[in-house]
């Protein structure tokens, strides 16, 4: 086991590569991305249900996409990441991170329906980080997505 | 001004900027005076005041109380990136953009503000702490009304 130590500042710059990665998956339709950002054995809570491993987390991106407005080109919905809040060591941290759901309409209307947080375990495997587990909790609005 | 503040310096004072968000926005009283000096000095509104620990606590308090801020607020503090100029001399400046969403009583999520922060930070025994914020409005929504569980009033943003 590799001995623990303070987070350097390449380890918080890489979790923090790893959060603004999955906004970027997501709005782009980039599901395989996603093993950028989730570890293998990956537990992700998402409001509509809980998924285990990554095969399962890809289905949920999936279904997301097949909804017709994440991952659309051009594109309708837009998760606008805020700055995350990251504590831990070198091998294991946390992070907490505001998620603003931004939608786009055909009239041109923007419109928020959600204000969610991401609650993530992250560690490191083989020099790179990936997310153990996600909480994605509703923070304001009603939507279910 | 002692040389250039290095990456994890740059990084103590994000993950201090980020941690305030959180404190506010989960009615953490004491993580939020803790992030500043004992003498530090919040500034918001239109010239309100509180210099140290006890007036800061009182003030925070008092918001909470009234669920300006915290998990019943309706409202969260989204921060983007801040802005960060200082020396290798354990002070910097910082500056940060704030959007603030709330949820209205239609069930629709509107941006009620977008403010600043425009901090001076001290790195003290290691951690970096807030010697003085400035919240400053810099957009602000008509009222409307609000969830019920939050309320609307002078948008004194923390």
């Amino acid at each position: 086991m590799l001995e623990s130590t303070p987070m350097s500042a390449d380890d918080r710059l890489d979790v923090i590569d790893v959060l603004a990665t999955y906004p970027r998956c997501l709005d782009s339709g980039d599901v395989e991305g996603l093993a950028e950002v989730f570890a293998p054995d990956a537990v992700l809570d998402a409001m509509n249900g809980s998924f285990s491993g990554l095969t399962a987390i890809f289905d949920w991106a999936r279904g997301l996409i097949a909804g017709g407005r994440v991952g659309a080109s051009p594109p309708q919905l837009v998760h606008f990441v805020g700055l995350p809040s990251v504590e831990g060591d070198s091998q294991r941290c946390t992070a907490q991170t505001y998620s603003v759901i931004i939608t786009y309409s055909p009239e041109k209307a923007i419109t928020v329906p959600l204000v969610g947080s991401y609650h993530d375990t992250l560690v490191k495997k083989d020099g790179k980080w990936r997310i153990q587990h996600r909480l994605i909790k509703g923070e304001l609005g009603k939507t279910t997505q | 001004m002692a040389g250039l503040m290095s990456a994890d310096d740059r990084l103590g004072v994000i993950e201090l900027i980020a941690s305030y968000a959180w404190c506010v926005d989960k009615g953490d009283v004491e993580g939020y005076v803790n992030n500043f000096l004992p003498d530090g000095v919040v500034e918001y509104g239109n010239g309100n005041r509180c210099v140290g620990h006890d007036a800061i606590r009182r003030w925070v308090s008092g918001l909470l109380e009234i669920k300006q801020i915290g998990s019943e607020s309706g409202l969260r503090h989204v921060l983007g990136l801040p802005q960060i100029q200082g020396g290798g001399d354990g002070r910097c400046s910082a500056r940060t953009y704030v959007v603030i969403p709330r949820l209205y009583e239609t069930g629709e999520i509107g941006i009620r503000l977008v403010i600043s922060y425009i901090d001076d930070c001290v790195k003290v025994e290691g951690r970096w702490r807030f010697a003085k914020r400035v919240i400053r409005q810099d957009l602000v929504a008509a009222p409307q009304p609000v969830a019920e569980s939050a309320r609307d009033d002078d948008p004194r943003s923390t």
